[in-house]
C-alpha cells in the first residue's frame, strides 16, 4: 500500500446567491487540464426535489510527478436548492443557477503508488527512512507545489462566485 | 491470472451518476445505443429486466460493448443500468406539454483494456516466459500513455453526453478530457 500523506485538509468554501453552476464546473475542469491532472469523478449525483435541485459531485484528479511521487486532489462539491432564474446583463438574457453551494478540498501527497518498496520487510523500512530523512526536503516541495494548486484552484472558484455576487 | 491481464486491471476505469427527476427513458436507451454504435463498438446486451414496483416500473440493463483496435488490443465499455419508479408523466417545457418519464437513475460505467485478447502469447512456452519483461518494458509505455489514455477519455466523452441527454448541469461542453 502506498504511503498517503495529508497536505490540505478540507478546506471548504460556502457560498449563498446567484451563480452559472455549468461555467463553475467548465472553471475546474479547464484549471485540472492547465495543471495537468487526470479528471477522475468518482460521484455525481443529481436528484430534481420540489424545493430545487440537489447536486452532489465527487472527484479526486491526480497527477504523477515521477515514478516515486503522486499527488491527489479530493474535491467535493455539492449544491442545495439549486432553481433556475434568468437575469439580463448587458442586455443579455443568462441562465443562472440561486442555491448553496458547497465546496471541500482535500490534498493529498502519495508516495510509492506503484509499492515497489512494500514487497519486503526491508524494502519498507528503507522507504520509510528515505523519505524521513534523504527525500525529505524533495517531498517537502512536492508538498508545497500540491499546496499552491489546490490552494490556487479554491481562490478562481472564489474570484468567480465574488464576480456573480453583484449580479 | 497472467502478467499481461494485470494490464486489464489497471487499465480499468470505473465511474457512475445517480439522477432523480424527468427524463426519456426511450430516447435515452436509443441514445446510449446509438453512441455505441456509432463509435464503431459492438453492442451486445446481457441482461434486461423490466418488473413492476411499488412506485411504478423497475428496470435493470446490462450491456458489454467491445472494439478491436488491432491484433493485440480490445476496448470494452460496458455499463449496469438501474431504473426504479418508472412511471409516464406529463411536463410543461417552453410552454407546451410534453409526454416525459420520472423516476431514478442510476449508471455505472466501466471501461476495460484488454491485451492479447487472442491468447497470441499464451501459445507458446518461449513468450509465456518473455510476458515480464514484454509487460515490463516493451509494452508498458503503449498501453499506459497510449491505449488506457485514449480509452479513458473515450469513456469520459459517453459519460458526459448521457449527462447531457439528462440534462444535468454537470454536463460540460467542450472538455479537453474528451479527447
Amino acid at each position: 500500500m502506498a504511503e498517503r500523506m495529508t497536505i490540505v485538509d478540507g478546506e471548504k468554501i460556502v457560498f449563498k446567491g446567484l451563480f452559472d453552476m455549468r461555467e463553475l464546473y467548465n472553471i475546474i475542469d479547464a484549471y485540472l487540464w492547465q495543471k495537468g491532472f487526470d479528471k477522475r469523478v468518482m460521484k455525481n449525483e443529481e436528484h430534481v426535489q420540489q424545493d430545487g435541485k440537489f447536486i452532489h459531485v465527487i472527484m479526486q484528479p491526480w497527477k504523477k510527478i515521477s515514478y516515486y511521487v503522486k499527488h491527489e486532489i479530493k474535491i467535493d462539491l455539492s449544491v442545495h436548492h439549486a432553481k433556475e432564474e434568468t437575469r439580463e446583463i448587458d442586455g443579455v438574457k443568462r441562465k443562472f443557477t440561486n442555491g448553496t453551494f458547497e465546496a471541500k478540498f482535500w490534498g493529498y501527497l502519495v508516495t510509492d503508488y506503484e509499492g515497489r518498496w512494500e514487497q519486503r520487510p526491508e524494502y519498507f523500512f528503507l522507504r520509510t527512512i528515505f523519505d524521513k530523512f534523504v527525500y525529505k526536503l524533495q517531498n517537502a516541495n512536492f508538498a508545497s507545489l500540491l499546496k499552491n494548486d489546490v490552494r490556487l484552484m479554491k481562490a478562481e472558484i472564489e474570484s468567480f462566485l465574488n464576480l456573480h455576487r453583484f449580479t | 491470472m497472467t502478467r499481461l491481464d494485470k494490464f486489464k486491471d489497471d487499465a480499468q476505469l470505473h465511474t457512475y451518476l445517480k439522477y432523480k427527476g424527468f427524463f426519456d427513458w426511450k430516447s435515452l436507451m436509443k441514445f446510449m445505443r446509438g453512441w455505441i454504435e456509432g463509435n464503431h463498438y459492438t453492442f451486445m446486451e446481457t441482461e434486461y429486466k423490466e418488473k413492476p414496483d411499488q412506485y411504478g416500473i423497475e428496470i435493470e440493463w446490462r450491456t458489454t460493448n467491445n472494439k478491436k483496435i488491432d491484433g493485440l488490443y480490445q476496448y470494452y465499455i460496458k455499463w449496469y443500468l438501474r431504473v426504479w419508479d418508472l412511471d409516464d408523466v406529463e411536463v410543461e417545457e417552453n410552454g407546451k406539454k410534453v409526454k416525459k418519464n420520472q423516476g431514478r437513475i442510476r449508471i455505472e460505467f466501466d471501461a476495460m483494456l484488454e491485451v492479447d485478447y487472442e491468447g497470441q502469447f499464451e501459445s507458446r512456452n518461449f513468450f509465456k516466459k518473455m510476458e515480464k519483461f514484454l509487460a515490463d518494458h516493451i509494452i508498458k509505455e503503449d498501453i499506459e500513455s497510449g491505449h488506457a489514455d485514449a480509452l479513458y477519455y473515450e469513456l469520459n466523452r459517453f459519460k458526459n453526453e448521457v449527462e447531457a441527454h439528462l440534462k444535468m448541469e454537470t454536463a460540460t461542453e467542450g472538455s479537453l478530457y474528451h479527447g
